[in-house]
């Protein structure tokens, strides 16, 4: 039995796989869970214009998708000339490192606390990109000509 | 025929243009500073970056050329600064204050070492790859590779090594203008809110201490920005925060946004000419902060839309008026 499993942008887990975990079953969701829930959240962002979906979330699997207790959430910093591509790297970069930390803290036997998170936040859920939504990705220069990214540079 | 060509675009610019330019360099030799300088002074009147605000608004003879010198590398006090010296052009020179601290080659000139050597990029450090990583990584990237290689950049190197805060003294007691660069050279768009803030605050501090008077102006690190950075950095004492967008500058720019046109010591008259005379379209040019054309659609917006502009939007709010009044006290302070 393994002490803990690890999912990084793979499929949905039964539970009696990841139930298998005896400290807990961890999953990197790119995106900011759970504003955004679901697959391709960062490019989702983009075209939506939702600059708060951006990021990357770590939480504990559950039944749901990407619903489970928050232990980590945040955001690269956003700029001029970022693409989705950009983006998600550096999403996961942070990503990885909080993971570590994570781990270091359940090997020492500790559990981490939940991520504060506010009460009510809006929850979306999107699954992949359909081909409307690819067409406008594509004219948006996969994020490089997203306003939101483009109004970084001139307003905070 | 590059020269040529040049020159006429160039004629035609200033015809057409008002500003000027704001010229980015690194390393120069003396033969090249010598050579930038008449190039330059053929087309432009030098001036000193306390001049910078005045300038933008004012329609000389000749449009002004603002020389700024990136990194703070030991050649520019060693050979660069003396000529223009002599030439008795001013000049910035911005530096990576902790680098100057702690006299350890800037992390491009160890991957440039390391490219050099082995003849290609060791795999996962492109330079593509390297300038999205925060600084922790990108330099525990090429530490470990400089290690496994056995190859390192030779900071005995004048192009290479930085010049000691001495140095940096004597230049401002030369009537030389010296800016902060960040505290490492991060790109400071790929750091946390936080550490980008602190690497500002942190050089501007630095600089101010070991000058002996406020630090006036702040180049972002590759030309990497947001506003929100600029802002902090305005916020920290810099009353002018420089980018690498490649187009001339005038009074359309925001202080806290001034674009510089990068020029190179190998450049040929011809292509200087040319360069400067391309930049006046304010289009063609690709940003080397790796950006590309974007800034195109930047000054778009921001042109369109003045009330976007952070710190006017500052300056309108009734708590920020004394600020305001402080600020033109300093300009005026300047002249």
């Amino acid at each position: 039995m393994p002490d803990i499993i690890l999912l990084v942008s793979g499929g949905v887990l039964k539970s009696h796989i990841f139930n298998q975990a005896k400290l807990a079953a961890l999953n990197i969701h790119h995106g900011q869970a759970p504003l955004i829930r679901g697959v391709s959240s960062i490019v989702w962002g983009i075209i939506e214009d939702k600059r708060d979906w951006i990021g990357a979330t770590i939480h504990v699997v559950d039944e749901g998708i990407d619903t489970g207790a928050i232990l980590w959430r945040g955001a690269p910093q956003l700029s001029a000339g970022d693409t989705a591509a950009t983006l998600c790297f550096r999403a996961n970069v942070e990503a990885v490192a909080a993971l570590l930390r994570l781990l270091e803290r359940y090997a020492r036997g500790e559990k981490p606390a939940r991520w504060p998170t506010p009460a009510a936040e809006a929850s979306t859920y999107r699954s992949t990109p359909g081909l409307g939504a690819w067409l406008k990705f594509l004219l948006l220069g996969r994020g490089r000509r997203a306003r939101f990214l483009i109004d970084r540079a001139v307003q905070c | 025929m590059l020269n040529a060509i040049g020159r006429i675009c160039l004629a035609l610019a200033r015809h057409f243009k008002s500003g000027g330019v704001i010229v980015n360099e690194h390393v120069l030799d003396r033969e090249q500073t010598r050579r930038h300088v008449d190039v330059l002074s053929r087309c432009f009147d030098f001036i000193h970056l306390n001049d910078l605000p005045r300038q933008l608004y004012r329609r000389g003879k000749k449009p002004f050329c603002l020389l700024t010198f990136d990194d703070g590398k030991r050649s520019n006090a060693t050979a660069v600064a003396p000529e223009l010296e002599r030439l008795g052009v001013p000049a910035v020179f911005f530096v990576v204050s902790g680098s100057l601290d702690d006299q350890a080659p800037l992390w491009f000139d160890r991957h440039r070492a390391m490219q050099k050597k082995l003849g290609a990029t060791p795999n996962g450090l492109s330079l593509q790859v390297l300038k999205q990583l925060p600084y922790a990584l990108l330099i525990e990237r090429i530490e470990r590779a400089c290690l496994q290689y056995g190859i390192d950049a030779n900071p005995r190197d004048a192009d290479v090594g930085l010049m000691s805060w001495e140095q940096v003294r004597r230049l401002h007691r030369c009537g030389f203008s010296i800016g902060a660069h960040g505290h490492t050279h991060a790109i400071l768009t790929r750091e946390s809110k936080t550490a980008a803030f602190e690497s500002i605050a942190r050089s501007i501090a630095k600089v101010s201490e070991e000058i002996g008077e406020a630090c006036r102006s702040f180049a972002f690190p590759n030309g990497n920005y947001t506003a929100e950075l600029a802002q902090h950095a305005i916020r920290c004492g810099a009353k002018m925060v420089m980018t690498t967008e490649p187009t001339w500058v005038d009074q359309r720019f925001p202080l806290w946004r001034l674009p510089r046109l990068q020029i190179f010591g190998d450049n040929s008259p011809g292509r200087i000419r040319l360069k400067a005379a391309v930049a006046a379209a304010g289009h063609i040019l690709k940003n080397p902060d790796g950006t590309g054309r974007l800034y195109r659609a930047i000054n778009r917006i921001a042109r369109r839309d003045p009330t976007r502009n952070p710190i006017e939007k500052d300056v309108r709010s009734p708590v920020a008026e004394a600020k305001a009044r402080t600020e033109a006290e300093f300009n005026a302070g300047l002249d």
